[in-house]
């Protein structure tokens, strides 16, 4: 790796998280803890009206019954019907893969985004947000067309002899994981880059200048210092991969319900106000413990923001 | 909360009206299908009752499922009138009443111009919806692919050459329209569903995917992702517009009669201009206007069937049409409805 040249370095990005920090305790100067509180109030005001009374009226509601409240007919009726084990461990099954596959689609160019010079990022992330331009229908449409069987990839397959005849890449769970992976990397390229822009990249040029190799760099400086940011990524794509209805329903094909469908199926469908509650606090449910394991994974490093 | 925010969010509103000099006053709200259906709507029914009533303000928005508000906004629909299917119908039938305000044919002035075995009524006797459309389920085949012939009984779709290339509908959906005409084609009745459900375990390995719009069953047949699929007769029509390579084949077991219905939401304040305006849409002009662009049978004794529908139907008159056509126990599958889609699910599911 060469050596930087100092107009170059500076040029870099530095330690932007001391910079912050530097300014948001002048600002906590200025308005003062109590202050904080203050202005935090309506916020917490309006989380604890639009979740916790969401959540609670939401479990209340699953619980309610033809014979009356205090029933658990909706969840007994999921946990006997193995379409709904069924669907739990797809939804896991896909969100876990995506977790993965946004891993490896936008982590390597978060770094590259990150790496950039700054003129050049705005317009890069331009080009990463421009799909959300449009609805995630449009582009699961997009997805359809693109992978069936007499779309480009396929057309592609057959003309290179790959293949020969067309290969079903939609209407299965394959389709579901490429349309999420697509809908969702971009989360993962924004919190991971936001990360890596905290890291002094005069570390990477230390290790390097000392004999490091690349993957030595990433796997012992790299990673470790944008594990927060790579962890929230991970959180925020299982948890929207989870809930996501649009994607499977348009990608999937007839097996491959999600809880998230079948929810969709029971409150808009078959009105069962009550066993829909049931499957949303199941699916709460399901997504806390790889959530806290994520969490825990993006704590549990004490090389953080930049302080190694 | 879900249909508030769709509702919201992620409808389609055109407005049509008047000042308040002109005739009539008043607003009114109506609730149809998104897409093609909410620009039939407006253009076949809303211009012209607004230009007959142009004092009233009336908006036709498109909406995911309309029906599904009167369980989502309970009490506080935003609608006047919502379109709904007979399924829907029976179901609110069954139901409470809370979720509608009952008809009174008296009200109506075109209500005796109504077909027979049309209207659905209450435990009160009063008139859930008022039927303003039909349309028929049958079977539809890529032609490209598939001889439109061979496809004779609702039992064929279970034949190995359709292997992975049948398009179903959702299980909820089957439930109400495919199960019943599934028992009907493997010695079952209307209200013995059994065999329908042992055909339908038959018809597993040839289903390809879940049709989740027409949009979705357009394109998979147009592409030759899937050769064959259920459909009704209004969806088939926009197909063959579209240029899709698609006939419809009428099976020996009849078409699965598919009414869609009007239902006055409990809080509405405009029940005088919903009244007009339903009215209107009976009106027989109205009812042949409709059928260009959306394939609507009349449900009217004075609408006749237009030439384009008569050439794509192969029918000559709306008699010999409703004839050809099965009208299952709307008020049974509505009420095995969930039990049913459960078990389909599980089937799904099961069958790897």
């Amino acid at each position: 790796m060469p050596i930087a040249s100092p107009q170059e370095t500076a040029e870099r990005p530095q330690t932007r998280g001391r910079e912050v920090a530097g300014d948001g305790s002048s600002l906590t100067r200025f308005i003062g803890r109590r202050g904080w509180i203050v202005l935090a109030i309506p916020g917490l005001v309006f989380m604890a009206v639009v979740f916790v009374v969401g959540f609670v009226s939401l479990l209340w509601t699953s619980f309610d019954s033809a014979a009356g409240r205090g029933s658990f007919d909706a969840y007994t009726e999921l946990f006997g019907s193995p379409a709904f084990w069924d669907a739990v461990l797809r939804t896991l099954r896909l969100s876990f893969l995506t977790v993965l596959g946004c891993l490896v689609v936008a982590t390597p160019i978060a770094y590259f985004i990150a790496r950039t010079e700054s003129s050049r990022r705005d317009r890069y992330m331009l080009l990463i947000l421009v799909p959300w331009l449009s609805s995630v229908v449009v582009r699961s449409f997009g997805w359809q067309i693109i992978l069936g069987s007499h779309g480009v990839v396929n057309w592609t397959l057959l003309r290179l002899h790959i293949v020969e005849e067309p290969v079903t890449l939609v209407q299965n769970e394959f389709g579901i994981l490429v349309g999420l992976i697509s809908v969702l990397a971009p989360f993962m390229i924004i919190t991971t880059m936001s990360s890596l822009l905290a890291i002094d990249v005069r570390l990477e040029e230390s290790a390097a200048l000392l004999g490091a190799g690349p993957f030595k760099i990433i796997r012992t400086i790299v990673v470790p210092l944008s594990r927060r940011g790579i962890a929230t990524g991970c959180i925020l794509v299982f948890l929207m991969s989870n809930a996501v209805v649009v994607t499977p329903l348009m990608l999937g094909g007839a097996r491959s319900a999600t809880v998230a469908t079948m929810m969709y199926t029971q409150l808009l469908e078959l009105y069962n106000f009550q066993q829909g509650a049931a499957l949303a606090f199941i699916l709460v449910v399901l997504v806390v413990p790889p959530t806290l394991m994520m969490t825990w994974w993006g704590q549990r490093s004490s090389l953080t923001d930049g302080k190694a | 909360m879900t249909g508030a925010l769709l509702a919201a969010c992620g409808t389609s509103e055109k407005k049509t009206g008047g000042s308040a000099k002109d005739k009539g006053s008043g607003k009114l709200a109506v609730a149809v299908y998104g897409g093609p259906t909410t620009k039939t709507w407006t253009n076949a029914f809303g211009n012209p009752f607004s230009k007959d009533n142009s004092g009233i303000q009336l908006s036709i928005s498109g909406v995911p499922n309309p029906s599904s508000l009167l369980y989502t906004q309970k009490g506080n629909v935003q609608f006047d009138l919502l379109l709904a299917t007979a399924s829907d119908v029976a179901q609110l039938a069954e139901g409470d009443g809370s979720q509608y305000t009952p008809l009174d044919p008296a009200d109506l002035k075109r209500a005796s111009h109504i077909r027979e075995g049309l209207v659905r009524k209450n435990k009160s006797g009063k008139w859930v919806g008022v039927p303003v459309a039909l349309t028929y389920y049958g079977i539809v085949v890529n032609s490209d692919k598939y001889d439109v012939k061979d496809v004779t009984s609702w039992a064929d779709l279970a034949d190995p050459r359709y292997e992975d290339q049948y398009l179903m509908n959702g299980a909820a959906y089957f439930s109400t329209t495919d199960l019943p005409m599934f028992a009907l084609a493997n010695g079952g009745s209307k209200t013995n569903l059994e065999p329908g459900f042992k055909l339908l375990k038959r018809t597993l390995p040839n289903v390809k995917s879940v049709a989740t719009s027409l949009a979705n069953a357009a394109s998979m047949l147009k592409a030759g992702d899937a050769g064959i699929a259920p459909f009704f007769f209004s969806q088939y029509s926009q197909l063959l517009d579209s240029k899709v390579p698609v006939e419809m084949a009428l099976p020996n077991e009849g078409a699965y009669a598919g009414p869609l219905f009007l239902v006055l939401s409990p809080n509405s304040k405009n029940r005088e201009n919903a009244m007009a305006f339903l009215d209107s849409v009976l009106l027989p002009e109205r009812q042949e206007a409709v059928q260009g662009p959306s394939a609507y049978i009349p449900v009217v004794d004075d609408a006749k069937l237009i030439d384009k529908l008569q050439t794509r139907s192969g029918f000559s008159s709306v008699e010999s049409l409703y004839e050809n056509m099965t009208f299952p126990d709307y008020a049974y599958l509505a009420a095995h409805r969930e039990k049913n889609t459960k078990r389909i699910e599980n089937m799904l599911a099961s069958e790897k």
